[in-house]
């Protein structure tokens, strides 16, 4: 039996801006059940990180949450107060931001670090937590001695593990990832992914993986959301998503990436360049790049609709 | 086989060590970055040859060193059959136009502040090759080469009025202009969107059945490498470990570097196998490399000799070279 | 399609601090530059007005209304003069026209517009007398109205040109002024006349035959120990206050008296239109200082000094410091290596106590004292070219990172090449601010050094005024405290400094793109 943890009801979220309101987060809707590991790609600028943000409600002065609600666990916190957010971000939802293993502080040990989050929210005492720090290191695979290494003396991948033992600290039921293994190299990157999958597994914690790789999502994830211009373009179990994709963006995506088991074969692109979502194509905002865009697509914008059950996607097409 | 046009042999670029000036002054030991340290290549007329590596392995190094903008320390580089690396740089000149590099980052390589027709004419300008009808004739066909069309709708823009893809094209023409030989691309792609590298790709690709121009493609990405180019080699900390045909290199790896590195590669399909991890740790520093092979601290397979002896690059089979004490 | 970059032309008309800054420097600039045009005093002239006059229109202001501007109260041609002749004398009259030499006009600050080519001759036949006698041979009169307080000093004279003196022992002039009340001043009282050079000028004493000569005299001249002990003098009361401390019509009266001898006596002298001359209390736009010397002139002269030394100093040392800066950051190498070094060096001098030791040196010596300001400049530039070349140097270092640099490398540019073209453009932005933010630092420097060591040279500067006026601030106590004398150079080289920063940093903005708003 599975529970809603997440659940985004028509979340919009745009940027003001001497030229106009960004719309980095358009009319957003999704749930997700306990358990799942949920991977969101889209491309650069397409406004992922903003909705990881918004999720969490750590936004910049210019952003502005214009509708939709956003429930943790069934608790609306769309209007909470930034006090009553600080504890929901610790012991609900977690994050892991884009860089953060470079956002370590290199005059403070990794322990201390970890120690200095879990203090600050009162949870525990510092004794008692030296004693968690060490456990969440030796959750995510670096030995427990290491606990007063200070950052320059960790390798690039074990930083990372140490900015996602900080996000777990606090059993919180979600972990949002941002570009987890964006700057790893692949042996490290593989690493970090089997790390994951084991957490997930033994927490049973729910993830949301936001990426640029669709490979990495593939890997990991059982449920995706592929973003576009602010918009979820489809959305699925992986497996229907990745067999089957629907919207003609996945599968210009998907045709472009390089798959390293595949024949040699000249690589497919999708032709022009995402949108500038201050001013944003008028109907589907992918039909100037669309092969199969026709007149309504010019001027309706699609729906998401569930057209196979589980298996939703914004397209005219079907 | 065809003819080589590029090769190096024993080719070594050291970075001595910047330290404070006291520990220069209380230390006699010189300290460099061994970023490049002998390493022999062949590129082959009109073909890509592709140069795979993690961060901080020395590939990029490899490339400047191989068109000249970092002076080796050591090794010579033959320009068919020419040795330039020891030309001095006003000699250098009339091998400039020959040898060309495409940079990284689309969004520092190109000055903010020209037109992309000042960006793509300034190598003729520099050498003064070309009347001034003739440049705008060369500047025509380069961009229409790298596919920004109409051409000259594109001439009186700016860098930052065109997209990042376009712009890297844009860094590919002013290359093309020169009518260059032999072109080192540093990951000309890593930067875009994965739905538009392909776009750039097939270009290099298109100037390479057209021309006949030779590419050394530098990435980290096997995956693209392998649907790119003729030949990979790989590179691990300062050193070839293996070169072969990419279908090869991809499908029957022999180094234990090159297998982890293909295991650890996630595939765009939930029901391909999961990334594993075939190797411990990360790359160590190019300071103090390893003694012997300089992957046998992190080779499951690793065994005493590994330690002790440095592995040469031997033919193992027809084409496919490897470096290491297993073959 | 994104907007097209702006030139930065456009960007900085757009940017209203900086077009702040740059009319306020082209207002100075102006000022400097015309000069000339726009003063009516040589900056060192004295007694243009009277000592401590204020501006003339702080009149309107209750302290300071009724102060009397620079007046000429006689402004009628002598012949139109109440011209009563002798009658014991054979007098005739007659009207001529001639030329006074300017030499005079001058001296006796009979202003060119009152003179008057007509002049008056008397011939005069004198009786023989067995003791010498003084007849007046003429008795000449006007009358003017005077509605201001009473002034401090005035001039007052007539030009004469002796034709014939035969058997004559002596001729002079008596002046005489009539106030509202009826009461007469004999304006020749040499208690109160302090300064005139004796009683009267007589023709054996100055004067001389056939040659226009002046009969000028003055009140107590109010110089600066008179004036320091503010408006009354070291108990000698003021003339002006005593003779002219009445509104309403005065009569001023000229008479021609002459000395008979033992013969019979011819005397033929022509005379000029004679003049009466009230010293302003109230003076132009920024009245004057303790010797009655234009304030305003002085200011506006000071502006070129300070506009001078500031952006010739702020040039010199920014190309100097840019130039060096450029090739230290692009050849690294010995070269480069020394002149930071040398940076480093002259950081550490410590800036204004060098400034004065050498000015001390400077004006020890008469010749170079003379070019005082040149040397201050390269002082300036000397001492302030390492932070440009700091600055520049960091630049040059960072932007030779950029891929561009390395990409014209690849297509075979030479070094200069890459200077030119792809280095100095990158930097000029960095350096035409650093030449604005530079020149306020010498602007007020230089004020300072002339505040220190105000006698160097005659050159007004904004520095010399608020160095004067704090050297006679005690005497200032009478006047006011002499506010006008202070606060103008004072504000302007607030402005003028603040101007340039303005412009600099408006520059900044527009040339460095980490500032750049999105």
């Amino acid at each position: 039996m599975s529970t809603r943890i997440l659940d985004v009801e028509n979340l919009r979220m745009y940027y003001k801006t001497k030229e106009g309101y960004v719309k980095a987060v358009d009319n957003v809707s999704f749930k997700i059940e306990k358990g799942d590991f949920l991977g969101i790609a889209g491309e650069s600028a397409s406004g992922k990180t903003s909705l990881a943000m918004t999720i969490l409600k750590l936004l910049p002065p210019n952003a502005e949450i214009k509708s939709g609600r956003i429930l943790i666990d069934g608790i609306d916190i769309t209007n909470m107060k930034e006090s009553e957010l600080r504890d929901i971000r610790w012991t609900k939802i977690s994050l892991v931001p884009q860089g953060s293993m470079n956002a370590l502080n290199p005059v403070f040990t990794i322990g201390g670090q970890i120690v200095e989050g879990i203090v600050e929210h009162k949870i525990m005492s510092k004794k008692d937590a030296w004693k968690r720090a060490e456990e969440l290191l030796e959750l995510v695979g670096i030995d427990k001695a290491r606990v007063k290494s200070y950052p320059h003396e960790l390798s690039g991948g074990m930083k990372q593990r140490v900015a996602i033992a900080m996000a777990l600290s606090n059993n919180p039921d979600v972990v949002l990832l941002d570009e987890p293994t964006t700057a790893l190299d692949v042996i490290v990157q593989a690493n970090i992914m089997n790390l994951l999958r084991d957490l997930q597994a033994k927490l049973k914690m729910t993830m949301i993986l936001i990426t640029h790789d669709l490979s990495i999502i593939a890997d990991l994830c059982n449920k995706v959301i592929i973003y576009y211009a602010g918009k979820i373009a489809e959305m699925g179990d992986s497996l229907s998503v990745y067999t089957k994709p629907l919207h003609p963006y996945t599968q210009g995506l998907l045709a472009s990436f390089p798959n390293i088991r595949a024949k040699r074969q000249k690589l497919s692109y999708i032709p022009g360049t995402p949108p500038n979502l201050v001013n944003p194509p008028k109907g589907c905002r992918f039909h100037p790049r669309c092969p199969f865009a026709f007149e309504r697509c010019r001027i309706e914008e699609p729906q998401l609709r569930e057209i196979e059950p589980g298996h939703f996607v914004a397209c005219h097409l079907y | 086989m065809s003819e080589t046009i590029v090769s190096c042999k024993g080719l070594k670029k050291y970075f001595p060590l910047r330290r404070g000036f006291l520990s220069t002054l209380f230390s006699r030991e010189n300290l460099y970055v061994r970023a490049v340290d002998g390493v022999d290549l062949e590129v082959r007329k009109n073909e890509i040859m592709g140069l795979i590596g993690e961060s901080g392995c020395g590939k990029t190094t490899l490339g400047k060193t191989i068109v000249r903008l970092l002076d080796p320390t050591e090794g010579s580089i033959l320009f068919k059959g020419e040795d330039i690396s020891k030309l001095p740089q006003n000699k250098l000149i009339k091998y400039r136009t020959k040898i060309q590099f495409i940079f990284q980052d689309p969004y520092e390589s190109v000055n903010p502040r020209y037109t992309i027709f000042d960006i793509v004419s300034e190598g003729l300008r520099i050498n003064k090759l070309a009347s001034k009808e003739d440049i705008e004739n060369r500047v025509y066909t380069a961009l229409k080469d790298v596919r920004l069309e109409p051409p000259e709708s594109f001439y009186d823009l700016y860098p930052h009025e065109v997209s990042g893809g376009q712009r890297q094209r844009v860094a590919i023409a002013r290359a093309l202009v020169l009518n260059p030989e032999f072109i080192v691309a540093d990951e000309p792609v890593s930067m875009l969107d994965v739905s538009i590298r392909a776009e750039v790709l097939n270009v290099m690709l298109d100037l390479k059945d057209k021309y006949g121009i030779s590419f050394l493609f530098i990435s980290h990405d096997l995956a693209t490498a392998k649907h790119i180019c003729d030949r990979i080699a790989v590179m691990y900390l300062g050193k070839i470990v293996e070169i072969a045909s990419s279908e090869e290199l991809v499908d029957k790896p022999l180094h234990p570097y090159t297998q982890a590195l293909i295991a650890a590669i996630p595939v765009p399909d939930p029901r391909a196998p999961k990334v594993t991890v075939k190797a411990k740790g990360e790359i160590p520093s190019a300071i103090n490399p390893p003694k012997g092979c300089r992957f046998h601290p992190r080779c499951p397979f690793a065994f005493e000799r590994c330690r002790i002896e440095e592995p040469q690059l031997r033919e193992i089979e027809p084409g496919h070279f490897v470096a290491c004490h297993l073959y | 399609m994104p907007k097209r970059k702006q030139s930065s032309l456009k960007t900085l008309l757009k940017n209203k601090i900086g077009m702040t800054g740059l009319g306020i420097i082209i207002f100075f600039s102006l000022l400097a530059i015309f000069a000339p045009y726009i003063t009516w005093n040589d900056p060192n002239t004295t007694f243009v007005a009277n000592p401590w006059a204020v501006p003339e229109w702080a009149t309107v202001f209750p302290p300071y209304q009724g102060l009397p501007p620079n007046l000429e109260l006689t402004s009628s041609n002598i012949a139109t003069w109440n011209n009563q002749i002798a009658s014991h004398s054979l007098v005739t009259t007659s009207i001529g026209t001639d030329q006074i030499p300017n030499s005079l006009v001058s001296i006796s600050r009979y202003s060119s517009d009152q003179v008057s080519d007509k002049y008056l001759e008397i011939n005069a036949s004198l009786p023989a007398t067995i003791f010498p006698q003084s007849v007046v041979i003429l008795n000449s009169s006007t009358t003017f109205n005077y509605n201001y307080k009473p002034p401090y000093n005035f001039y007052f004279g007539v030009f004469v040109f002796p034709v014939k003196v035969v058997n004559v022992t002596d001729f002079y002039f008596q002046f005489m002024l009539k106030n509202p009340s009826g009461k007469v001043y004999k304006l020749t009282n040499y208690l109160i006349m302090a300064t005139s050079p004796q009683e009267t000028i007589s023709y054996n004493n100055g004067l001389s035959l056939n040659k226009w000569d002046a009969v000028a005299l003055n009140t107590i001249l109010p110089d600066v120990n008179v004036a320091a002990l503010g408006p009354s003098g070291a108990g000698i009361p003021n003339t002006g206050l005593i003779y002219l401390n009445e509104t309403g019509q005065y009569t001023f009266t000229l008479q021609l008296v002459a000395v008979t001898s033992f013969n019979p006596g011819f005397l033929s002298v022509k005379i000029s239109n004679p003049y009466f001359f009230v010293l302003g209390r109230a003076y132009g736009l920024m009245g004057t200082d303790f010797e009655g010397k234009d304030l305003w002139s002085q200011f506006v002269y000071g502006s070129r000094i300070s506009m001078e030394v500031g952006i010739l100093a702020g040039v010199l040392s920014v190309l100097l410091g840019a130039f060096l800066g450029l090739f230290a950051g692009f050849f690294e190498g010995i070269l480069s290596e020394v002149t930071m070094r040398i940076t480093d060096i002259i950081l550490v001098i410590p800036f204004l106590p060098l400034a004065i030791v050498f000015v001390t040196v400077i004006t020890q010596n008469g010749f170079l004292a003379q070019s005082i300001y040149f040397w201050i400049i390269i002082l300036f530039a000397v001492l302030s070219w390492p932070g440009v070349t700091r600055v520049i140097r960091s630049q040059v270092l960072s932007l030779k990172q950029r891929g561009y640099i390395e990409a014209a490398r690849v297509l075979g540019a030479r070094n200069m090449y890459i200077l030119r073209r792809h280095l100095l453009p990158n930097v000029m932005g960095l350096v035409y601010a650093n030449l604005a933010l530079s020149v306020p630092g010498f602007i007020l420097t230089e004020a300072a050094l002339d505040f220190l060591f105000p006698g160097v040279s005659e050159t007004p500067t904004w520095g010399r005024m608020l160095s004067m006026a704090y050297e006679h601030a005690a005497s200032a106590t009478y006047y006011g405290y002499g506010w006008w004398w202070f606060i103008f150079p004072g504000i302007a080289i607030v402005i003028l400094s603040l101007s340039f920063v303005m412009l600099g940093y408006a520059l900044d903005e527009i040339f460095n793109p980490r500032l750049r708003g999105r």
